[in-house]
């Protein structure tokens, strides 16, 4: 009898086991077959709307406020948080444990490993609402800014402004250094042509700087410089290109300004700039920032001021984004809520207090802030009158404005690997061939992760 | 033994605590863990079957990591089962001067981890102290924790710093073997090579056994000294399958770091079932 027992348990075992193997291959096969998500056909209404803010942030503030009026049969949960690094690690846990506000409306900076964040399903494809409302069309935001909120065909993130930058200089300061600029060159050609500076070494006893400080990882993208290619995972940074950034970077590194410096001076690196402390600044292209600062540092210095739009990038940067979480039971709600961000009224109401510069998505608001800027004396620099700009720097301006071919969400996780090891070459602690060897290695299992 | 009911009762009643904690830190993490390596998708999970697992075998960070654990493991454990037995031998035999060692021997256990790390840099570092003598020596200078030694710095500081709780497990287990086996040996002549071999060795199979079954388990928790010498992406050869799982957790990739999980749990668990049968059957 006994035997006969083990010989049925061992079937029982043999049963249990072939059910439990066929399970996980017609599943493996199913999930090969069709990765599509969870149908969300059936989205309600709910009225109510949970939402993590910065404390201090006037953009989320403003906003939500504005939502509040808009909507006010919407029950508004507000978490407030002291720091980004506090906001990011409780949303990111909420997010994984199924929880979470409903939307999320941040600044790019303020997310840990974004691009992972969207890698992993937490997002909803807000294109399965806008495909229900006839009212919206995403022609009248900038397409590339918001193409690149769409991951895997998924309209995941909805950018909400975007950063682009170039570089102011005054024409005299260069010309102390036998050097005339005609406003094409790239940072390389700059450093090259700044010989004399660098023979001088007049940043070596605090008595002028090249620039104020300069992130590295702001001078160029990865895709346009071929190093990553994220879609494929491939990585390599052997290139003439890279090195020549780096060596550059590596020039004037010594020439950057300490960063207290900059307290010193009450508008900061302008007026550096305007008392000949720093040759050159960076400058974000928001016409209500442009326009008056542009303005403000013509109307202090004897020589032209010449905009440089080749030392940076020509990648636009997203700054504030919105998404709509995958668990949310309230997408309506957050779906409208990003539908107020994005409307004409509101994008230039919050951008024109905007002291970050940065540039709303929204094509009309844009426009309507350029012809602002062009009337507006005093915005926020006092006494200063708003004149036409020289025409060649309306062009100038005008052309990075629109001619931009390309705007990411930064994964900083990157940058902070690329910067490690420039820095230690930089330093002499590494050659460029180790370093660029352990950015290859780093990188490259940092995306296959 | 036979065990009245009522006893059974109370056995229950003093289990329950430890099954509590067993099933809340252990049996249920394994499930849910389980459960996120056969879906998909942080919310709305997809039941995905094995898919989780084919794409994990084809990662290129997860085949080296598992490389460089496999290689540690190898590398590391009969070292350090080696290197223990040979000092708890050495502390248990009648030389002068012995206790001395035996707290040398026993010391590492107790320095804390923060600290062993700073001294390690400081003897490896580029500009450590090792290569300023080798520079001394008109040798060349070896970035070692940043090339393909570092695997080898990291197995030396696991033997330093995990050899003294081998050494106590093995003093236990030779003061276990009774005297009398070997004082009849000597009485025929068995030379000390002969004691060790047919004597000592057989008797300490047991704690042997255990002995790298710990050891095993210790192996996985050199990651701290790992990531405090390398950071999250240390050199290929000290890139671990912990920093694997530790990375995928940051990405916030739960479905990739539980199948990994699952895989180590069952690769561990049928090496030390091998073990145990192979001990019972001896």
């Amino acid at each position: 009898m006994k035997k006969g027992g083990v010989n049925m348990k061992k079937k029982i075992l043999i049963i249990s086991s072939g059910l439990i193997i066929l399970l996980l291959i017609v599943g493996t096969y199913m999930s090969m077959k069709d990765s599509s998500t969870v149908n969300n056909a059936n989205i309600k209404a709910n009225n109510e709307l949970e939402i993590y803010l910065i404390d201090g942030n006037n953009i989320q503030r403003r906003l939500i406020e504005r939502y509040k009026k808009e909507y006010p049969n919407v029950t508004v949960k507000e978490v407030l948080f002291d720091t980004y690094e506090e906001y990011s690690n409780r949303l990111n846990t909420e997010l994984l444990a199924g929880k979470g506000p409903d939307i999320i409306f941040v600044q790019n900076t303020g997310l840990k490993r974004l691009n992972k964040l969207m890698e992993s399903n937490i997002f909803f494809d807000i294109n399965e609402l806008i495909k229900q409302d006839s009212q919206f069309n995403i022609n009248d935001y900038n397409s590339i800014v918001m193409n690149c909120g769409v991951y895997k065909d998924k309209r995941i993130i909805m950018p909400f402004n975007y950063s682009l930058e170039t570089n102011l200089i005054v024409n005299s300061s260069f010309e102390q250094y036998g050097v005339k600029i005609n406003g094409n060159e790239n940072l390389e050609e700059i450093i090259n042509l700044l010989q004399e500076y660098f023979k001088e070494e007049k940043y070596k006893n605090n008595e002028q700087y090249l620039t104020m400080f300069l992130d590295f990882s702001n001078l160029f993208s990865y895709e346009e410089l071929g190093v990553i290619n994220f879609k494929n995972k491939k990585v390599d940074f052997n290139n003439e290109k890279f090195k020549t950034l780096v060596e550059t970077y590596k020039k004037m590194s010594p020439a950057i300004t300490p960063q207290d410096l900059i307290f010193k001076y009450k508008n900061g690196d302008l007026d550096m700039l305007i008392s000949n402390k720093i040759l050159l600044t960076k400058m974000r292209l928001n016409p209500m920032t442009f326009y008056p600062w542009y303005n403000y540092i013509a109307g202090q210095v004897n020589g032209k001021v010449e905009l440089l739009p080749n030392i940076n990038n020509s990648v636009a940067m997203v700054g504030y984004f919105s998404a709509i979480n995958n668990n949310s039971k309230n997408k309506q709600e957050a779906y409208n809520f990003i539908k107020l961000s994005l409307s004409e009224q509101y994008q230039e109401n919050v951008n024109n207090h905007n002291d970050e510069g940065l540039i709303p998505v929204n094509n009309k608001a844009l426009a309507s802030m350029k012809m602002q800027a062009k009337n507006k004396n005093g915005s926020y620099v006092e006494n200063v009158v708003i004149k036409e700009l020289p025409q060649d720097i309306q062009d100038k301006y005008e052309n990075v404005l629109n001619n931009f071919n390309k705007a990411i969400i930064n994964d900083y996780s990157i940058d902070i690997i690329v910067l490690e090891e420039v820095k230690q070459y930089i330093n002499g602690t590494k050659s460029y061939e180790a370093a660029i060897n352990e950015i290859n290695r780093k990188v490259k299992l940092y995306l296959d992760e | 033994m036979n065990l009245k009911s009522k006893d059974i009762k109370y056995v229950l009643l003093m289990l329950i605590p430890f099954l509590l904690g067993l099933f809340i830190f252990y049996i249920i993490p394994l499930i849910i863990s389980l459960y996120y390596s056969l879906t998909n998708g942080i919310s709305g999970f997809q039941f995905v079957g094995l898919k989780n697992f084919i794409d994990l075998f084809s990662n290129e960070a997860f085949i080296l990591a598992t490389k460089n654990t496999l290689k540690f493991t190898i590398i590391s454990i009969p070292l350090i089962v080696i290197i223990s037995l040979i000092l708890a031998l050495l502390i248990n035999s009648k030389l002068k001067n012995i206790s001395l060692f035996r707290t040398i021997f026993i010391l590492p256990i107790v320095i804390p981890v923060s600290s062993v790390i700073l001294t390690w840099q400081l003897l490896f570092q580029n500009n450590g102290i090792i290569n300023s003598f080798l520079v001394k020596l008109n040798l060349s200078s070896i970035d070692w924790l940043n090339s393909e030694y570092s695997i080898f710095i990291l197995i030396i500081l696991f033997i330093w710093k995990n050899s003294a709780y081998n050494i106590i497990l093995f003093l236990v287990g030779l003061n276990n073997i009774p005297h009398n086996y070997y004082e009849a040996a000597r009485i025929d002549g068995c030379s000390k090579v002969r004691l060790f071999i047919h004597i000592t060795l057989p008797l300490l199979m047991p704690t042997t056994i255990f002995v790298i079954i710990l050891s095993i388990a210790n192996s996985f928790k050199v990651y701290r000294e790992a990531y405090l010498l390398g950071g999250d992406y240390p050199t290929e050869s000290m890139y671990m399958i912990q920093h694997f799982m530790t990375n995928n957790f940051n990405n916030l990739n739960y479905q990739r770091l539980s199948t990994s999980a699952f895989i180590i749990f069952t690769i561990i668990t049928l090496i030390i079932y091998l073990f145990y049968k192979y001990n019972n059957e001896k």
